[in-house]
């Protein structure tokens, strides 16, 4: 039983962190992107993502002292990578960003977008992660 | 002699005002950004920057369509405006455009992605086919 629970126990923090679209490995800490809208070529679209500390299990949002600035990259295949239309983004709720007007294109690129986001403390950039955008073709 | 010097200056010193004609009317200062010419559709196009032009961040532009009779263009139009980088030849987001009046249109939702050179293109269309295009060229 008492395995058993332990097995349980390992899974779930496994579990935990697997589930971590941005991965800031040096700071441990995990964002969840939810799409709410999205994600469109050519059309504005909406998502949120969560900030939890990596390993905890209730994923409790993460503390006010640190911030997150969120913005498009776009990865180019001839190396002239650049970013995107600028992104307004909120602290809707304690640890939760919102984006409603993310704008993605191609339009004759050949490349993949990023969402990519700072970890930002005490106003200064600590640490970068990246998610990749797939779009439905 | 110091009136006399006084007169003197004041009847060569003082030039026409750049500001008034020969009726003393006040003419405005050039306030156009640019002017373009669709010549098929006989039509001057001149911008006015509303905000920007910035880099990443959104721009706008107020454009006025101006017809050979010098009023602004009355006649039905399909309009479109689209940005092009012809040196890493790709766009960007597609751009908003809002027909405010007759022959006036605000662009919104301009983003230039990167610095560097970009084209402007104003588009006339005759449903799905481009009837006729001119471009604007500027350097971010």
């Amino acid at each position: 039983m008492k395995l058993f629970l332990g097995m349980l126990l390992i899974l779930c923090s496994v579990q935990s962190w697997a589930v971590c679209d941005f991965d800031f490995e040096k700071n441990k800490i995990c964002g969840k992107l939810e799409w709410i809208d999205g994600p469109y070529l050519g059309e504005k679209s909406h998502f949120e993502v969560k900030m939890y500390r990596k390993g905890d299990l209730s994923e409790s949002p993460i503390d006010a002292q640190v911030d997150f600035h969120f913005y498009a990259w776009m990865v180019m295949d001839n190396g002239h990578s650049h970013g995107g239309p600028k992104m307004t983004y909120q602290n809707v709720r304690p640890g939760v960003y919102e984006v409603r007007d993310a704008r993605f294109f191609m339009h004759g690129m050949q490349g993949y977008w990023e969402i990519r986001a700072d970890y930002k403390r005490y106003g200064r950039a600590m640490e970068t992660a990246a998610v990749r955008v797939e779009f439905d073709q | 002699m110091k009136l006399l010097g006084i007169l003197l200056f004041l009847l060569v010193g003082c030039g026409e005002s750049p500001f008034l004609n020969d009726e003393g009317e006040l003419r405005s200062v050039q306030a156009v950004e640019s002017e373009l010419y669709l010549k098929d559709s006989e039509v001057s196009i001149n911008t006015f920057w509303q905000e920007g032009p910035y880099v990443f961040d959104e721009s706008k532009i107020l454009i006025i369509l101006q017809g050979s009779n010098g009023t602004t263009y009355r006649e039905e139009i399909s309009f479109k405006v689209k940005l092009w980088m012809p040196g890493m030849g790709h766009g960007s987001f597609p751009v908003t455009l809002e027909k405010i009046a007759d022959g006036v249109f605000l662009a919104s939702e301009v983003f230039f992605t990167m610095p560097g050179y970009w084209d402007i293109h104003f588009q006339v269309f005759d449903g799905e086919a481009l009837k006729e295009e001119v471009k604007w060229g500027l350097e971010l």
